[in-house]
């Protein structure tokens, strides 16, 4: 059974993790998720993919969110090869709906690091990314709730443990 | 306050032809067993494409060529219909709000 995230902890205090050199700071009772973007053509996993980190927020309410500078700096992606599937308004902006695959790179069991031999594991966003605007939201890429719906997920939370794991359905 | 860059956001045509011709044919789709929860792709006006399997369907998607910037990819469920709906109105709006 696909384990997206295996026991992923989510400390009570801030914390910073360096991603390729960078310094990314952490709230207090966030949940990464370590993901890669591809062009919606590229349905096969590619190992040597390098990761960035997302929170992983049920509050939010798109498949996938960041800026373009995200999309440039850390998945790779240039905004022009991307089509736009659609557009929403929010926040008296228009948002494009950008065509992508998600790919996300499971965890080492209980740890923050990504699995180094894991192959990634591909989710569907059906009605595209959110691609904002370069600005203060979001400050770091999210994946959202219709993510998990959408392919069938089931995140579990374990507040006693302070750990987070998402798999594909079925019985715990 | 950081640097805001801007876009200008275009959903092409052939996307807001292909999704009309979703919406306009949804009711059917729907009431149809062999369409009904799967996923269809249409080229413009026209249904081009069936499976159950999203990332199957997006293969077959690109071994024929089919364009992205005219086309949709779209399961045959009501909450996709009322998704598609808000994005087709929201491509019609004159900005900056609808008025109810």
């Amino acid at each position: 059974m696909p384990l997206f995230l295996n026991r992923m902890p989510f400390p009570a205090t801030a914390s910073e993790i360096v991603v390729r050199g960078e310094r990314v700071r952490l709230h207090a009772d966030q949940i990464i998720i370590w993901v890669s973007l591809t062009l919606r053509g590229i349905t096969n996993p590619n190992p040597s993919t390098s990761p960035f980190l997302a929170i992983l927020d049920t509050g939010h309410n798109h498949s996938f969110s960041l800026s373009e500078r995200h999309l440039t700096d850390r998945a790779g992606l240039r905004l022009d090869r991307m089509e736009t599937r659609a557009a929403i308004r929010e926040r008296n902006q228009r948002i494009a709906l950008r065509l992508a695959t998600i790919w996300v790179h499971p965890n080492a069991n209980g740890k923050r690091e990504p699995l180094a031999e894991g192959l990634p594991l591909p989710l569907k966003a059906k009605v595209g990314i959110a691609v904002y605007p370069s600005g203060d939201f979001p400050r770091l890429p999210i994946l959202g709730l219709r993510a998990i719906a959408e392919n069938d997920l089931m995140l579990k939370v374990d507040g006693a443990r302070r750990e987070a794991t998402l798999r594909t359905g079925g019985r715990w | 306050m950081a640097e805001v860059t801007t876009h200008e956001i275009v959903v092409p045509v052939g996307v807001v032809r292909s999704r009309s011709a979703f919406l306009r044919d949804f009711a059917a789709l729907f009431a149809d067993r062999k369409t009904k929860g799967k996923y269809v792709c249409y080229h413009e006006d026209q249904l081009v494409a069936i499976n159950e399997d999203y990332f199957a369907l997006l293969r077959e998607f690109y071994a024929r060529n089919i364009p992205e910037n005219a086309s949709l990819v779209v399961q045959v469920t009501p909450e996709a219909e009322r998704d598609e709906r808000a994005f087709f109105e929201e491509a019609e709006l004159p900005e900056p709000c609808r008025s109810s």
